[in-house]
């Protein structure tokens, strides 16, 4: 073929419909390959996650017990030290300071904040988690994982964040 | 190298990074994977079982052959499918007001989602539409046989 037939460099050739097959079988095989992998990877691991599990990890937390913020003045009005408060916010609010004394954590933080905080969580104490608003999965996960760690009072503040603000209880800067 | 050749390869080697980075960083965290998955409230555990399994190995495998410029064009149309369908389940999030972390980068930065996030895969998913609209451009500069 000479030159002068050849396209230009500049001059884009689309795809042909048997390369965009061969693009689509590519694109299958690498996706199967890598799919394989995980699944491999993940069966020989030292521990596997449990697949197909409709109660395993991927599950959705249950909506856990509410506080509302009344109820929250009164405990803390006849027994202050009965009550852990949990800061399970986005890091976005912690500029606009946290509920008095609360502890940070998150879902992912959970294990390593209940080994190096212990004395805090005093099985009997009422743990009250506030979270960015009440459509905020993260507050139900940390109270679902706190229930399985054996903490029978756990609650999640009604309304979140922005509830908390209006309901007259104290606010601090960010929690340590 | 061309100014095309040029802008391909750091198209590559940025989306194909952030691609491998983003596998890379799920690995270890499955489990806090599944988690953030189900927030997004679209599957039923068992889906997002698997899908923390393999996904995290899809972007690894995807992102090192950008960035090897091995099997470009597939490459790039599956994070182009990855983020385009990210995209949606970002999108459904954010319209449900759901206060949840991306789950983007394995633990992250615990930032929520936002309208940057939908931002920053509107922006890989025109990456990888460039990658793959580039690649066939290669081909034609090819010597005929």
């Amino acid at each position: 073929m000479s030159d002068a037939a050849s396209p230009p460099a500049s001059t884009p050739k689309p795809a042909t419909a048997s390369e965009w097959k061969a693009d689509l079988a590519r694109a299958l095989g690498i996706v199967a390959v890598a799919c394989a992998l995980g699944l491999a990877t993940n069966a020989l691991s030292s521990k596997p996650m449990p697949l197909l599990d409709p109660k395993g990890p991927g599950a959705l937390p249950e909506p856990g017990p509410r506080i509302l913020g009344i109820e929250l003045m009164e405990e803390l009005r006849t027994n202050p030290q009965g009550i852990l408060m949990i800061d399970a916010r986005s890091d976005e609010l912690l500029a606009e300071g946290a509920p008095v004394g609360a502890v940070r954590m998150t879902p992912e933080t959970l294990v390593e904040d209940l080994r190096q905080k212990k004395p805090l969580f005093d099985a009997a104490r009422l743990l009250v988690i506030v979270c960015d608003s009440d459509k905020c999965p993260r507050g139900d996960d940390i109270a679902m994982q706190l229930m399985q760690f054996g903490y029978a009072t756990v609650k999640v503040f009604d309304g979140g964040w922005p509830a908390y603000k209006d309901s007259g209880l104290g606010i601090q800067g960010p929690p340590k | 190298m061309s100014g095309r050749s040029v802008l391909d390869w750091l198209l590559r080697l940025a989306l194909g990074g952030a691609m491998v980075y983003a596998g890379w960083s799920k690995l270890d965290v499955q489990e806090t994977f599944a988690r953030n998955i189900a927030n997004y409230r679209l599957l039923p555990a068992q889906l997002n079982q698997i899908l923390a399994v393999t996904l995290p190995w899809v972007e690894l495998v995807a992102g090192a052959l950008l960035v090897l410029g091995l099997w470009t064009r597939p490459a790039a149309w599956i994070v182009a499918a990855l983020m385009a369908a990210f995209a949606i389940g970002v999108g459904q999030a954010l319209a449900r007001g759901l206060d949840i972390s991306c789950g983007c980068f394995g633990e992250g930065t615990g930032e929520s989602l936002g309208l940057q996030t939908l931002g920053l895969e509107a922006a890989c998913l025109a990456a990888a539409i460039a990658i793959a609209w580039l690649a066939p451009r290669r081909a034609a500069r090819a010597p005929a046989a």
